[in-house]
């Protein structure tokens, strides 16, 4: 028996979805102090790093990487936009030194997190996604400087030494 | 890691892709403007043919599968991309497409993008000629892209569009080093 095979257009009026693939590459977790819709990120609690340890990934387009443990030394963010402060937008601008302490690495991230100011104080755990750009200019972790990250994060609460922060969880992932 | 015992401290979070839609631009190839050499490498700005750039969901959909949302449909009124060719063989897109949804709305999709074109890429990009150059008519050099939409409209239809963050998975299509078509399927994050 033949079984009938369609060609699939590649472009046009497509009928079936490109491939896609996506793997985990890093976790990032920042405590940030918040004044307003300001994020103040606080250096001694956050960090990128493997989440099971691996000092090696696979990406999805097959490239092995040296993965990064990361400081976050300073960073700063901020919720919604200058002219909607309610909008569900987050931005982070980060910076870190790797593990060994002769590189710096600058993150910055964008993304979604809908934490209206009103609902600050009732929101258990939101959902918060955001794409990330790095500079590096380490030749080990070069590869940070070519790739989009996609984190997959959630929002919690924390009680320090210096009020009510924000805790920002997210896993990353490189997607090809 | 949990110093004590080596286990991680909290496991993967759960995510998954919500299909949103998927879009074809046919860019204007009189009109890819190289702006020269600027510190950091290479300005260049492309702009799609709104004839021929549409939006339409791949399963001829109705509703979105899964959040029983109305499917996007539509046609790219305006479309640009301003893009940096890095010395460093990183292409770095600044893209807004403006889309004009078959029922009377707009919705405006803006993102970033970064891809590495391999070595010597951004100079066959710009200054490729003959057999340098990227692709023929015949055999268009196809490069993959992963994009980050953000979307902003005002319609109260798609408001639920305003608060997500997307992701693209995409072709970009080269004949003689000029863009020429893209293509992309853009899910949510979820």
């Amino acid at each position: 028996m033949s079984v009938l095979q369609l060609p699939v257009p590649t472009w046009g009026d497509r009928i079936s979805l490109l491939p896609k693939r996506m793997g985990y590459v890093l976790s990032l977790e920042l405590t940030a102090t918040m004044q307003g819709r300001l994020l103040t990120v606080q250096p001694g609690e956050s960090a990128l790093s493997h989440l099971l340890g691996h000092e090696v990934v696979t990406m999805p387009d097959g490239a092995r990487c040296d993965l990064p443990t990361i400081a976050i030394t300073h960073g700063a963010g901020r919720l919604g936009t200058v002219v909607a402060p309610d909008a569900p937008v987050l931005s982070l601008q980060l910076s870190g030194t790797t593990d060994n302490g002769n590189s710096i690495v600058r993150i910055d991230a964008t993304g979604a997190l809908d934490l209206p100011a009103a609902a600050v104080a009732l929101a258990p755990e939101r959902p918060c996604f955001v794409a990330t750009r790095a500079e590096t200019s380490s030749a080990t972790f070069r590869w940070l400087n070519r790739r989009q990250l996609f984190g997959m994060g959630r929002t919690g609460w924390l009680n320090s030494g210096s009020g009510l922060c924000l805790r920002l969880s997210f896993d990353l992932y490189a997607a090809a | 890691m949990n110093a004590a015992d080596g286990k991680p401290e909290r496991g993967f979070l759960d995510w998954s892709l919500l299909y949103l839609f998927s879009y074809d631009v046919e860019l204007d190839l009189t009109r890819q403007e190289v702006l020269g050499e600027r510190v950091g490498g290479v300005r260049m700005n492309c702009f799609a043919r709104p004839d021929l750039s549409r939006v339409y969901n791949i399963g001829r959909d109705k509703t979105l599968r899964g959040s029983g949302q109305k499917a996007i449909s539509g046609r790219v009124v305006m479309g640009r991309d301003q893009l940096l060719l890095r010395d460093d063989d990183v292409a770095v897109s600044d893209i807004t497409l403006n889309v004009a949804t078959d029922d009377g709305d707009v919705i405006r999709v803006h993102y970033r993008l970064i891809g590495y074109v391999g070595p010597g890429g951004v100079r066959r990009i710009v200054e490729g000629k003959g057999d340098d150059s990227l692709g023929t008519e015949d055999q268009p050099f196809e490069a993959p892209l992963v994009t980050s939409p953000r979307f902003e409209t005002a319609s109260p239809n798609y408001a639920w569009l305003n608060g997500l963050q997307g992701i693209g998975f995409g072709r970009a299509q080269l004949v003689r080093s000029k863009f020429r078509r893209i293509t992309c399927d853009v899910y949510a994050l979820s």
